[in-house]
């Protein structure tokens, strides 16, 4: 999954990406609203968290102008002030949620992991598909009730595939969704993950959780119940 | 136009000077066709006594000169003249004081027929003629004559005219300065009001009188009554404000002290830290409700109206979003028209609150009712909200609007918002209860809000 963090008080514009990246999000952030809305135009994220209060252009008008240009990716915004006009303002420029400043990083994380799922059309916290469970908040897989050990990458692209089930995914829109900007890709390192993911969660083949169509993509191949 | 006072001047002045005229010269006319119409009769006369005493015989007319007893027929050139011709066209007689043949003259009239009019003469002077033509009979025929009495318009009318004049605008002059007069002096009585009004407002900004307190005419009532409002409104905000500063100032001196001496203590850092993040969220807290308290606007005569309806809607489309997982039903009772004559901020702050509050804690269902009461001469705007969430101990109901108390404790948000609702209730002179719904069985808040 990949999050959008603008917040123009550095210090907590870097917590905010530390904590997201430690709960497996790849992050871009900015400090001010002319480049975040540029990335969150450029880019297909998944979440996005943007203060109200920036500097030169507002973050009311970042979201407004991201809504008018059809980028529907959840909005959660920091406000400074708790008065209800700046809430019901924030949520009719676009935003889905709102934090009040200071808030607990937890929370923080509370909302923004109900706002994927929602977004993906999930309800429950967890994501079970036959013997396969993802918990999000503890970023734990597991498999018949075992633990798998997956790293930061596998469990990405598991969980973006859980999220999306049935989809065909194609490699560039996993791509997208894997890495932040700044990082340096190479196209093949996608087909060896995926390589490594099958042989952890699929060691005797017989699961097959992810089907690949050629020159389409990946799909999730197993349903929930 | 800078003043009240000249502006009713121009304006009673021009059309004063307009009236005035117009009567004038409606007057002068008139005095100008009586004095012509008494020409006339005076010249007729004349005709009447020559006819009298004029003796007509074969050898031509003769008029005793001592029979003729205005004296202007005698002197030469004196303005009056009296001419007696036949109807050949000679003149059979005149008066000695015709001496200048450029004087008019009428003939030729029908017998017993007779004309008054003003004439030119060749000299370029304007004469009064009035001439009478008669007949009689001497044998063998009938003879018809014009008596001409003449008189020269400069000799009595135009003095008469214009003396006439010069009394008349003089006099309608001084009516007309004293008129002016009377209006400033009326005026400057009539502004005194507001010369008071203004001297009480300077006096309101030294600080040496809290509102106006004049007895003020009718009219002006309206405009005194909502100064007082406004003044009253903006001395509640400094008020507030004043408060919200110092008791911010107060209450923050014990997380600050606590934390001092956290500082210079020694305990575990596990304790440390759980204590620290104590008072920040005890700290956070304060700030955060003294904020809410200092921006609340309360009572507002001068405000626009808000539409209660739209208000709770914007409210609920939020609440929809933030909560769209829960999936709640909201039942809003308000009529559409529904005004609310205080601040909108005011409002939006209550209704947020109350709904976020019920929202949290309803199991499914969410009902909201605006309403005005009107009662002994005041008009207050009730809101009821209403959940089927677990509802509230009514041992704590009073205690969950003070600053920080929750009916469990559960993190998210800043536990002041039922302590904000309050706070505004009392800025409007209203009240907020709490108690259980009897339709929903949770919680119900009723607040009313004085507008």
């Amino acid at each position: 999954m990949r999050a959008l963090i603008i917040e123009d008080e550095l210090q907590l514009k870097d917590q905010l990406a530390a904590r997201l990246r430690q709960a497996g999000f790849a992050v871009d952030s900015s400090d001010n609203g002319e480049e975040g809305r540029y990335l969150g135009n450029e880019y297909d994220y998944d979440i996005a968290v943007v203060d109200v209060g920036l500097p030169g252009i507002s973050g009311l008008e970042v979201i407004q102008a991201w809504r008018d240009g059809q980028r529907d990716f959840p909005v959660i915004i920091l406000t400074a002030r708790g008065r209800w006009q700046e809430k019901v303002a924030g949520l009719e420029a676009g935003a889905d949620d709102y934090l009040v400043k200071p808030f607990h990083m937890e929370e923080l994380l509370a909302r923004v992991r109900a706002l994927v799922r929602r977004s993906a059309g999930i309800a429950q916290p967890r994501i079970q598909a036959g013997p396969l469970c993802l918990d999000p908040s503890t970023q734990s897989v597991t498999l018949h009730g075992q633990t798998v050990d997956l790293t930061a990458f596998e469990y990405r692209i598991l969980a973006y595939l859980m999220l999306h089930p049935g989809e065909v995914i194609s490699k560039t829109t996993l791509t997208e969704h894997l890495y932040d900007q700044d990082f340096d890709r190479d196209s093949n390192v996608l087909e060896v993950l995926i390589g490594r993911l099958r042989r952890k969660l699929d060691p005797d083949n017989s699961l097959r959780p992810i089907e690949t169509l050629r020159g389409r993509g990946y799909r999730f191949a197993l349903s929930e119940h | 136009m800078r003043s009240l006072t000249s502006r009713l001047l121009l304006a009673v002045g021009l059309s004063f000077i307009a009236f005035l005229g117009l009567t004038g010269y409606a007057l002068d006319q008139a005095f100008q066709q009586h004095t012509e119409e008494a020409t006339a009769k005076r010249l007729e006369n004349y005709i009447y006594t020559l006819v009298a005493i004029a003796e007509i015989d074969d050898d031509g007319i003769r008029v005793p000169a001592n029979m003729l007893l205005e004296v202007d027929f005698h002197l030469p050139n004196s303005g009056l003249y009296a001419r007696i011709t036949g109807n050949d066209g000679h003149h059979r007689w005149q008066s000695s004081s015709l001496v200048d043949p450029g004087v008019p003259e009428i003939t030729n009239l029908p017998p017993t027929r007779s004309l008054f009019t003003r004439l030119r003469g060749r000299d370029g002077r304007e004469y009064f003629i009035f001439a009478f033509a008669f007949s009689w009979d001497t044998p063998p025929q009938e003879h018809v004559h014009t008596v001409n009495i003449v008189e020269a318009v400069d000799k009595h009318y135009l003095k008469q005219v214009r003396e006439f004049r010069r009394s008349l605008f003089s006099s309608l002059g001084a009516v007309t300065l004293a008129l002016l007069l009377v209006i400033g002096l009326t005026m400057r009585w009539s502004l005194q009001p507001l010369r008071r009004a203004a001297n009480e407002i300077k006096r309101i900004e030294q600080g040496r009188q809290d509102i106006l307190r004049g007895d003020y005419p009718k009219e002006l009532r309206g405009l005194t009554e909502n100064i007082n409002g406004l003044i009253q409104s903006s001395q509640a905000r400094l008020e507030r404000y004043r408060n919200s500063s110092a008791d911010l100032a107060h209450s923050l001196k014990t997380p600050l002290a606590l934390l001092q001496g956290l500082a210079d203590s020694h305990g575990s850092s596990e304790e440390l830290r759980r204590a620290v993040a104590e008072q920040i969220r005890q700290i956070n807290q304060i700030v955060e409700y003294q904020l809410q308290r200092a921006a609340t606007s309360g009572r507002n005569p001068l405000t626009q109206p808000v539409n209660v309806y739209r208000l709770i809607e914007k409210v609920a489309n939020s609440l929809n979003k933030v909560y769209a997982s829960k999936g709640v039903r909201l039942q809003i009772l308000a009529s559409k028209q529904l005004l609310f004559h205080g601040d909108e901020s005011d409002l939006l702050e209550v209704v947020g609150n109350l709904l976020d509050n019920a929202f949290k804690w309803c199991r499914q269902r969410v009902l909201i009712q605006a309403r005005v009461l009107r009662q002994g001469g005041s008009t207050r705007l009730q809101l009821i909200v209403e959940d089927d969430g677990p509802g509230i101990d009514p041992r704590l109901a009073s205690r969950v609007i003070e600053r920080g108390v929750r009916s469990d404790g559960h993190a998210g948000g800043s536990g002041i918002g039922l302590a904000v609702v309050n706070d505004i209730a009392q800025a409007y002179h209203g009240t907020l209860d709490i108690d259980q719904s009897p339709g929903l069985h949770g919680a119900r808040f009723q607040l009313t809000l004085t507008q």
